[in-house]
């Protein structure tokens, strides 16, 4: 048996970091999306909307 | 977590398919769905404004994100259910269990299920989607929030706030009864679901 903290043992906390970054790599991924997003909002001084509520959305003005 | 069994309208194919329904999605199963659903809602609704769609015709809940609803999961009596069909979630629900009152008599008061947000993935959304996938995804949800209802006790009451354009769905499609607007909530109109309510939508069969 393989005693903790050698290297082919992998811990708790290094299953969790690694599952953490197989479920959010898909929203990182989407991360330059947004910012093309802005970016382009950005050259034509439009708005960008987020979420402040069920009909309420906070304005974001790009000047 | 058990699974159920569902069924949704595949609208290509114009049949009915089944779908999984999943009663209480962890966290990041709704980061993951966000991940996928933002990116085609914000797409959408480009394509819809630079196509010359009037603004008022965009789906009212096009800003909604899912992560920031995800926090919610946290809090006591918060579940989020969810509809799988062809290895994509169809439909997202937040339900607050528990938590707070009914208002219609004689049950105000007594503890109901509240509807937080339900939402039908953007593909099956007219006009996000110009051939939506799928339907009866929000019926589908709602008709397992009563099951719930009356499963936890609270016998099938159930209330919930909705945006303009999903009234008549609630209203007239489901047969919920119409409170007035909420000055409290975003001057949403209010809607529920009594016991009598409750009992008649699920009468009419799944």
């Amino acid at each position: 048996m393989t005693a903790p903290g050698s290297p082919d043992v992998i811990e708790p906390d290094q299953a969790a970091a690694i599952f953490s970054f197989l479920v959010l790599f898909p929203v990182i991924r989407q991360a330059p999306r947004v910012y093309q997003l802005l970016d382009a909002r950005m050259g034509t001084g439009a708005k960008l909307f987020l979420e402040a509520g069920k009909a309420k959305k906070a304005e974001v003005v790009v000047p | 977590m058990t699974t159920r069994t569902t069924r949704l309208f595949d609208r290509q194919a114009g049949r009915l398919v089944e779908a999984t329904l999943y009663p209480e999605l962890p966290v990041w199963r709704l980061l993951q769905v966000e991940s996928v659903w933002g990116p085609w809602r914000r797409s959408a609704v480009e394509r819809l404004l630079e196509s010359g769609t009037f603004a008022g015709e965009v789906p009212q809940h096009w800003h909604w994100d899912w992560t920031r609803k995800a926090v919610k999961l946290d809090l006591s009596g918060y579940r989020c259910v969810g509809i799988e069909c062809a290895q994509e979630m169809q439909g997202l629900m937040m339900l607050a269990v528990g938590v707070y009152g009914a208002r219609l008599p004689p049950s105000q008061g007594r503890p109901f299920v509240y509807v937080d947000y339900l939402e039908s993935a953007p593909w099956n959304v007219r006009p996000l989607a110009e051939e939506p996938r799928y339907g009866a995804v929000g019926m589908r949800l709602l008709w397992a929030a009563v099951e719930l209802s009356v499963a936890e006790g609270l016998e099938g009451r159930l209330g919930l706030h909705s945006l303009p354009q999903s009234e008549a769905f609630y209203g007239e499609g489901c047969g919920m009864a119409m409170l007035g607007v909420d000055p409290d909530y975003e001057s949403l109109t209010y809607f529920e679901f009594d016991r009598p309510g409750a009992e008649a939508f699920l009468a009419r069969g799944g």
